[in-house]
């Protein structure tokens, strides 16, 4: 019975291009998840320790090659999966649970609070999102909490700016008004009423930060900012890599790569897909 | 052949991601030259996507199958092209809401010329203008706002607006889709007038799509009643508000409230619409009908003759034999 | 019986004026604000057990009304006395426990129910915060009051608004908004927007209700043929003003002022020899914010004399009724 259904769901899913979209992003992330779940089984080598000589191109023990200290970047990669999800859903949580309330108070008080705020939040985010990320982790310093709460700095105006906007059309719906009519006080109107009407575009905006963030945990990384080596991280990996280059080490550089953007188009083809299923316009025909 | 327009057997479907939706089912109509034809039925009845057929404007999702002779001429059969040259000049339409089917950011003017050269690319503006302000002023609108952009009219001058517009090029047929729905009473009532004069001035063929049994009442001179999808009464105006012979229709005057009536008894029909993903089994009208019988249930009862009139119920079985002997024995 | 004849709302001088937004740069050119004058003035009263019907066009102001009496919108200015409280001057914590006494079923019933809330919930929602009863009392109410509304509970509890028709969902807005026993309903064009199958079973509903529950109710409409059925007394409202108030009766065999001649002209009466009305009525409502000066109809009145631009007529008792036109001076 279960399976039908499934498989209608399924069908239904890859009646246009977005739902095949979502659902080879989903295919991806399930990918990493499960290497990420079962990464002291898959890695042949320990990550943070040399394995065989350095500089080893591909063979058939170091499929991926070896670092300039012998470490198996393979091994590396799997573990910095890890590394990745854990960033990236640390700094999307905090953003998520600073900017969702905020957002959805000013959004429905309205009035000065909301024009001081949103020009607050506005500022934050016209600064260049790696930059403002590089200061806060500066200041910071590194460390895994450290490096994720730069990151979700980043990311709050997004959530912020997406639920007030969408407040202040939900406040104007009739329902609104009714709940205000039945003597409703303002947490339990803003709780039961405007809070589930305006949740499925946070968690279109949840996927797509987590693509943003382990781009921008990548970037720190890669600028020796990020978490201290010789944890496993994919951005740090491809910053050291891109110090071989000259010398034709490609293969430093182009496991990491590979692996930062399928996980970022994995992210994002998923939010694009969730974003069509609840975007009622687009989704229903009729 | 009199008839301008002749409907046979037209099907319409929508497929939708869960489920088909029969929207039009085997409806068949005719109508005479300068003749106005009201469509009658609620939300969901398939009064506009008839409307819709008439110009081939249906939404890509949909179906249609059976046929639609304009002059003659079956319009599924024709190709795009054919089609898009009667659109506007031959057969035009005005939608419900005039506040969005207008450009806002064209004047009117250029509205109007866009419409003309359309179907005549040479014609001088000076020729433009006088067509344009002569349509205006038979419909009450002074020329010279010809200038103005459609945010500087109102509601009901917007609609008389775009009346203009689907009668520039003297269409032979004009379909009008609730063209007073998001109007104001009194507007609503003006806009009717608009309308009946032009069906007196003009050569010209109606079908009046619209809920409101009362506000087609005066102008039309046949009725098509429809039901979730089905014809089930077609009639003269005359005879169908007199003698209504569907239950559905019988009932549906009945509980329209009437401000000349004297009694305060609110009459209504029990029971909701159909839900179209999954119509009532037989008759579609069945469960909400007081005169249903074990055979409603079953089968969908056929479209018979009544003295001329169509009707789509079983109540009919009988008098169909009868039609049929009179009319045999006047033969 | 004794209180069928005692007030229970009495409404006084009620002013709301909606600012307009201005830019900042003409601001501090003129000094004057321009306002939406959408309620004018307006004193009605209504008694216990009564049906007010009030009656006028979009742009009338006669939603605002509504929205302002159980006070979704501030009054301006005015008073608002439900029994012996003035509701205008209500604020706060005393206004929102006031509220469980009076409620309004608007217009949309597509929008006027939370999308994410299950219909049982929905209508227990007003007892919950009102603290009414334990939680399966709340329950036990709700099934009465599913079944009184026509619905039945087993099946409708537990779905939310998406799977219900238009009618199915007016039925549950009024289950809410009669669920804590309120006395004074407002119902806001409550059939304008259902199938016309639809509308006489609602408003037989409403009908209903009221006998069962003894409620009283402003019933407001654009169409004077539904309040012939509901209504005891009906005014008619034109930009913000109300030209005339009478019984439902008077109204319909004699109105007197010339909008509600032409509002009764207006209504379509569905039978097709009836071709003789020729009362077209020419222009429409104009914009509350830009209001003719003198009777806020003469340019559009058919027996408008030179003193109607002019001089702005009051409300006069007429043959028993409130008329405010220079034709009755």
């Amino acid at each position: 019975m279960i399976s039908m259904e499934i498989r209608k769901g399924m069908r239904g899913l890859f009646k246009d291009s977005s739902g095949l979209l979502a659902f080879v992003g989903f295919l991806i992330l399930i990918f990493y998840v499960i290497v990420a779940t079962f990464a002291p089984f898959i890695s042949p080598y320990n990550p943070t320790q040399p394995s065989g000589p350095s500089l080893l191109p591909p063979t058939i023990s170091h499929i991926m090659g070896t670092d300039n200290l012998g470490y198996d970047i393979f091994s590396r990669l799997v573990w910095g999966t890890r590394m990745a999800f854990a960033i990236a859903l640390i700094a999307t949580a905090i953003a998520a649970i600073i900017g969702i309330p905020v957002g959805l108070i000013v959004g429905y008080i309205g009035g000065k609070t909301d024009r001081i705020m949103t020009m607050i939040m506005d500022s934050v985010y016209a600064f260049p999102g790696l930059i403002l990320a590089i200061a806060i982790a500066a200041m910071l310093g590194p460390g895994l909490l450290n490096i994720a709460f730069s990151i979700a700095v980043v990311y709050i105006p997004t959530y912020y700016r997406v639920i007030r906007s969408q407040v202040s059309t939900v406040k104007s719906e009739l329902y609104v008004d009714g709940a205000r009519a039945i003597g409703a006080k303002l947490s339990t109107i803003i709780g039961s009423y405007v809070f589930p009407n305006v949740l499925p575009s946070t968690i279109v905006i949840f996927s797509m930060n987590l693509a943003d963030s382990i781009m921008t945990e990548a970037g720190l990384s890669f600028l020796g900012l990020g978490i201290a080596p010789p944890t496993p991280d994919w951005g740090y990996d491809l910053a050291k890599g891109q110090q071989f280059i000259l010398n034709n080490d490609w293969w430093m550089v182009v496991f990491p790569g590979i692996a930062i953007i399928t996980i970022v188009l994995g992210f994002s083809m998923f939010a694009e897909g969730l974003d069509e299923y609840f975007n009622p316009n687009i989704g229903e025909k009729r | 052949m009199s008839d301008i327009l002749e409907v046979k057997d037209l099907n319409v479907e929508y497929l939708t991601r869960d489920g088909n939706i029969k929207a039009v089912n085997g409806v068949s109509f005719s109508l005479g030259l300068h003749e106005t034809l009201g469509l009658v039925g609620e939300s969901g009845c398939g009064k506009s996507t008839i409307g819709l057929s008439l110009l081939k404007i249906l939404p890509i999702n949909a179906k249609i199958s059976g046929k639609i002779f304009y002059k003659g001429k079956d319009m599924v059969k024709m190709s795009d092209n054919e089609i898009r040259s009667l659109r506007g000049k031959e057969i035009s339409m005005i939608f419900q809401d005039p506040m969005t089917s207008l450009d806002p950011i064209m004047r009117i003017k250029d509205q109007f010329f866009e419409t003309i050269r359309a179907h005549f690319p040479k014609t001088e503006e000076a020729e433009m203008i006088k067509t344009s302000s002569n349509v205006l002023k038979s419909i009450g609108i002074d020329p010279s706002r010809l200038e103005n952009y459609p945010f500087e009219f109102s509601g009901g001058m917007r609609q008389r607006v775009m009346i203009a517009l689907a009668i520039i090029l003297n269409p032979s047929l004009l379909i009008a889709d609730e063209p007073t729905t998001s109007l104001d009473v009194v507007v609503q009532l003006q806009i009717m007038e608009v309308l009946k004069a032009l069906k007196d001035q003009k050569d010209m063929s109606m079908v009046l799509i619209t809920h409101d049994l009362g506000l087609v009442a005066e102008i039309v001179d046949k009725v098509g009643i429809m039901y979730a999808g089905d014809l089930v009464e077609f009639g003269d105006v005359d005879s169908i508000y007199e003698k209504p012979l569907h239950p559905y229709t019988q009932l549906l005057l009945v509980s329209i409230p009437n401000v000349k009536l004297e009694d305060r008894e609110l009459r209504y029909i029990k029971g909701n619409l159909p839900n179209l993903k999954s119509p009532p089994s037989g008759c579609k009208f069945h469960p909400r009908c007081p005169f249903a019988t074990d055979i409603c249930l079953k089968s969908v009862p056929p479209t018979f003759d009544v003295n001329g009139r169509k009707v789509k119920c079983w109540l009919y079985k009988g008098e169909k034999d009868d039609a049929r002997k009179t009319n045999t024995s006047v033969g | 019986m004794m209180q069928e004849k005692q007030t229970l709302l009495s409404v006084k001088n009620v002013k709301k004026y909606f600012p307009l937004k201005v830019s900042w740069l003409k601001a501090l050119v003129t000094k004057e604000k321009p306002y939406v004058r959408a309620v004018d003035d307006l004193s009605f009263e209504i008694k216990y057990g009564e049906t007010l019907g009030l009656v006028g066009e979009s742009g009338s102001g006669k939603t605002t009304v509504g929205r302002t009496l159980i006070r979704l919108e501030n009054p301006t200015d005015g008073h608002i006395f439900f029994q012996d409280v003035d509701l205008a001057k209500l604020s706060g914590e005393n206004l929102r426990t006031k509220r469980r006494d009076f409620q309004m079923i608007f217009q949309d019933p597509m929008a006027s129910l939370n999308p994410y809330m299950r219909i049982g919930n929905a209508i227990e929602h007003p007892l919950k915060i009102h603290h009414i009863g334990n939680k399966k009392e709340r329950k036990m109410r709700v099934y009465e009051i599913l079944n009184k509304v026509g619905l039945t509970p087993e099946e409708f509890y537990n779905r939310f608004p998406r799977h219900l028709s238009g009618g199915q969902r007016q039925r549950v807005v009024i289950a809410r908004a009669v669920i804590t026993n309120p006395k004074f309903v407002v119902a806001d064009e409550v059939t304008a927007m259902l199938d016309v199958s639809i509308r006489s079973q609602i408003l037989k509903l409403l009908i209903d209700m009221k006998n069962e529950l003894g409620l009283t109710y402003l019933f407001i409409t654009h169409d004077l043929a539904s309040a012939k059925y509901v209504c005891d007394r009906i005014a008619v409202m034109y930009l913000g003003k109300i030209v005339e108030i009478a019984q439902m009766q008077d109204i319909f065999k004699m109105p007197l002022h010339p909008y509600t001649k032409i509002l009764m002209a207006s209504v379509p009466i569905p039978d097709p020899k009836l071709k003789t009305k020729k009362f077209i009525p020419t222009g429409e409502i104009p914009s509350p914010i830009n209001i003719p000066s003198g009777c806020r109809f003469h340019p559009r009145c058919p027996y408008a004399m030179e003193i109607c631009s002019k001089v702005e007529p009051e409300l006069k008792e007429v043959d028993g009724r409130l008329v405010s036109c220079h034709l009755y001076d």
